[in-house]
């Protein structure tokens, strides 16, 4: 393969095209779960709540996700890196999961906009009068503003996922190097407006649920999460395409480990983050902020909270931190597989107790299933649309050389 | 590579081979070459390149380090530590209640695991590497070499050692020159050992002088006086802003630093009346709650008038004043008959311990009344000493343990309570000893067993 920048026009373009119909096929078919979960939710007992708290668990979900690949974007731009060249464009495509997603959350604000209070209590002027808080929340957590911040996250995400998607695909075209700079150059604002937004959404979408409770580390968890979330999929997808021939050469090994141990390092980060929360809330033990762990400690939610702490962190951190298990592509399909499981499992815990169900119950979970795999189907259906012609590869970025030389010491 | 940094002068030895030195002038031809000494079975043989090479641990044969697994045993050892510190330190040695924490509690010791894990497995990562390397190493043979200088610049070597099995001077020789270096160079062993340079030696003295300095002020500034006051070098943690027991402020209304406590506040630990019998002495508390103590400070008002009571002991002074009402009404509560809490030889003994303590020094070792402070007010003639009561008088013997208990608690007479000083467990201590000393003098000797009754003839 020709890999000089200057003659890089010999590169093979691939495109998720060429995966063929089928993965569309499937990810419109796992859609068909979402009207079943309404359904679902629907004719069984507090129905309307289940299925609320689901939708927003979900939605979330592969929020978090792609706002991990959008940050993996802009901070592989800021720093210069060389290596990643070859998983960018992959990882550009992820965050334009924002798209569809911005249609996805779209219901939740009207509704809450209409004054429904099944998911915001804040939303309901008779719920808040009764309050003795809220009324001084009032000014922040209102309808109407909330609607306005809702078009400023999502507005922000889109515009920068699609900015670099978009200089990025310019530059397949005329492969011009200035292009590269001044993606460099536009990261860094773009981070900050990220690093905002994104902690700000998590504190009105998940941690506004419970308006009485507060924390101010949260938006920085839901990061941590998101970013497990993002390289278990960013792994997973390239093993994935590895296996049907896409990327096969460009991504070697090599690159393969580093996700790996990008994945491993943020799992670390992800549980520093968690035990930093505890910490100041178990030792401050401060009744309106001990609630949050309390009640996710009864119910059964313990059950789910020692999952987290075991699973989430012990296990992969003893199993996980050796070089063969990232270095082997199966083992690694494995642990990205498992740890996504688990970060579905971590905004479970953040955002279901908050429903007013009695505990952790099997409808429940069945509802929350069918939900994400519907709106999953739906979100990687926007993706693979989007994706459309583009090449999987940024074929003529300047560091695209290094990165297919790329080699852990 | 076999180092000869002590090689004896008298000896004056024949210099040795001890390696042989190829030398490339391309990264690939080394590793090339490398494959082949790896092939050809070597075992004591190293690269050296100016830079980290890629493929050559693989061309080397070179086996994945171990050194994972000794960071991965300390980080563990390290953990491990830390909680066993925190353990014996919080809830074996000192334990200290903090904000109603458990003494010990995994959340609170999440930091110091990972401050120790990361501590150790940083040294064994640190030393583990030195170690495996053979590191630090001062001098190295093939330093003499002239062309080794390029090592850090643009040549790449391949050393072998004499000391390799496979190692033959001439096979080993025409073996390397089979690889097509540029050069092979043999490495002879140092016969003399060169002379520490002048200059190093006087830096290093200068340095020892200097490391002595700050001990030597030390010792002078802790063994002298000055009258300069003592430098504050964190001059927040010397003068805080903190109330203190003893000052005025003006941020209460009072005026007093220290606060009051707050009505009905118990101090921990100081719950009393889940078991009434241990702490009061009583079966149950009077429904006039407060008779315990009015009773008693009515008794000490009246002792307070009549300071020249002759009568010993707890025996009720028969005057018609307050006094007699008050013992009587101490006398109608519930005292309890059975000791509150299990009697044991241990408990004996701390009783005899803490009595001669607390009280031997005014009621006597046996209880008579005539401890040397006693002795010495008796002899003071004051007036205004009362004699503390003898153990042995037919009214202290039927008082019930409870209120012998009461009477240790709040005192009685000049007798100030000892609530303050003595716990409760030791209290109940005390008044089994008590009890022991007085059936030490009023016992039937019909009771006794017969050892007990040779024993008490053949002790002198």
């Amino acid at each position: 393969m020709q890999t000089s920048p200057d003659t890089n026009n010999k590169i093979d373009v691939q495109t998720l095209a060429d995966l063929g119909p089928l993965p569309m096929k499937v990810s419109l078919g796992c859609a068909l779960l979402l009207p079943v979960a309404l359904v679902l939710g629907f004719t069984s007992e507090n129905g309307m709540e289940k299925f609320a708290f689901s939708y927003l668990q979900s939605t979330f979900f592969f929020l978090s996700i792609s706002l991990g690949a959008l940050f993996f974007v802009m901070i592989q731009q800021l720093t210069r890196a060389g290596w990643s060249v070859v998983l960018r464009r992959l990882s550009e495509f992820i965050s334009m999961g924002v798209v569809p997603l911005t249609v996805l959350v779209l219901p939740i604000v009207l509704f809450t906009l209409a004054g429904n209070d099944i998911l915001y209590q804040w939303a309901s002027p008779e719920k808040v009068a009764d309050d003795p808080l809220l009324p001084a929340k009032a000014p922040y957590l209102n309808s109407g503003f909330f609607a306005l911040r809702y078009v400023i996250y999502f507005g922000s995400w889109i515009f920068l996922a699609r900015y670099f998607l978009n200089k990025s695909v310019a530059q397949d075209e005329n492969g011009d190097p200035e292009l590269t700079l001044l993606m460099e150059r536009r990261s860094g604002p773009g981070l900050l407006l990220f690093a905002f937004t994104i902690s700000f959404a998590a504190i009105d979408f998940i941690m506004a649920l419970d308006p009485h409770w507060f924390s101010t580390i949260f938006g920085i968890y839901y990061f941590a999460a998101g970013l497990v979330g993002f390289f278990s999929t960013l792994a997973i997808c390239l093993i994935y395409l590895r296996s049907k021939g896409l990327l096969q050469a460009p991504v070697t090994i090599e690159h393969l480990h580093d996700v790996g141990k990008l994945l491993f390092a943020f799992n670390c980060f992800w549980a520093y983050i968690a035990i930093s929360q505890y910490l100041l809330i178990w030792y401050a033990n401060i009744p309106e902020e001990t609630i949050f762990f309390q009640h996710r400690q009864e119910h059964g939610w313990g059950t789910i909270s020692l999952i987290l702490v075991i699973g989430h962190f012990m296990i992969p951190f003893v199993f996980f931190m050796s070089r063969w298990m990232k270095r082997n592509p199966k083992t690694l399909f494995f642990w990205a597989v498992y740890l996504l499981v688990m970060n579905w499992i971590d905004i479970f815990w953040l955002v279901m107790p908050n429903a007013k169900l009695e505990g952790v119950s099997f409808g429940m979970i069945l509802v929350d299933v069918c939900c994400t795999i519907g709106v999953g189907g739906l979100y990687v259906a926007g993706i693979l649309k989007m994706a459309g012609q583009k090449s999987v590869m940024p074929v003529r970025d300047p560091r695209l050389e290094e990165s297919l030389k790329f080699h852990n010491i | 590579m076999a180092t000869t940094i002590e090689q004896s002068e008298k000896t004056k030895a024949e210099p040795e081979l001890i390696g042989l030195l190829a030398e490339f002038d391309d990264p690939q031809a080394l590793i090339d070459a490398s494959v082949k000494v790896r092939d050809a079975g070597y075992r004591n043989w190293d690269t050296h390149t100016p830079f980290p090479l890629h493929g050559i641990d693989e061309a080397m044969g070179i086996k994945f380090t171990i050194l994972p697994w000794i960071v991965a045993a300390c980080g563990l050892t390290g953990g491990t530590i830390a909680v066993g510190m925190q353990y014996w330190m919080n809830a074996v040695d000192y334990p200290f209640m903090i904000s109603g924490k458990p003494l010990f509690s995994l959340p609170a010791c999440i930091p110091i695991i990972f401050e120790l894990s990361v501590l150790l497995a940083a040294f064994g990562a640190f030393f583990g590497m030195l170690g495996l390397n053979q590191l630090p190493k001062l001098y190295n043979p093939l330093f003499k070499s002239d062309a080794f200088r390029r090592v850090t610049n643009d040549r790449f070597f391949i050393s072998m050692d004499a000391s390799d099995a496979k190692f033959s001077e001439i096979d080993s020789g025409e073996f390397l020159n089979s690889l097509n270096p540029i050069s092979v160079e043999e490495c002879w062993s140092d016969v003399s050992s060169p002379k520490l340079p002048r200059n190093l030696v006087l830096a290093l003295s200068l340095v020892g002088v200097i490391m002595l300095l700050p001990p030597a002020l030390v010792a002078y500034k802790r063994s002298t006086t000055t009258n300069t006051p003592r430098i504050h070098i964190i001059p927040d943690m010397d003068f805080q802003p903190s109330l203190k027991a003893q000052n005025t402020t003006n941020l209460f209304p009072d005026g007093r630093e220290i606060r009051p406590s707050i009505k009905g506040a118990i101090p921990r630990g100081q719950f009393k009346d889940d078991n009434i019998p241990f702490y009061y002495g009583l079966k149950e508390l009077p429904e006039d709650q407060d008779v315990v103590v009015i009773a008693l400070q009515d008794e000490k008002k009246t002792d307070a008038k009549k300071e020249d009571a002759k009568k010993p002991a707890d025996a009720k002074p028969a005057p018609v004043d307050a006094a007699a009402e008050a013992a009587k009404k101490l006398d109608k509560l519930p005292w309890v008959t059975e000791f509150p809490m299990p009697v044991t030889e241990k408990m004996m003994a701390r009783g005899k311990e803490r009595f001669r303590i607390y009280c031997s020094v005014c009621h006597g070792l046996s209880g008579d009344g005539d401890g040397l402070v006693s002795l010495r007010a008796m002899e003071l003639l004051q007036g205004t000493w009362v004699k503390p009561a003898s153990y042995h008088t037919d009214n202290v013997r039927k008082l019930p343990i409870g209120r012998l208990f009461h009477t240790i608690s709040n005192g009685v007479r000049k007798m100030p309570g000892y609530s303050a000083q003595i716990p409760p467990e030791d209290r109940w201590a005390i008044v089994l000893y008590l009890k022991a000393l007085q059936k030490s003098r009023n016992t039937d000797a019909n009771t006794l067993k017969d050892d007990e009754k040779s024993k008490l003839r053949d002790t002198k």
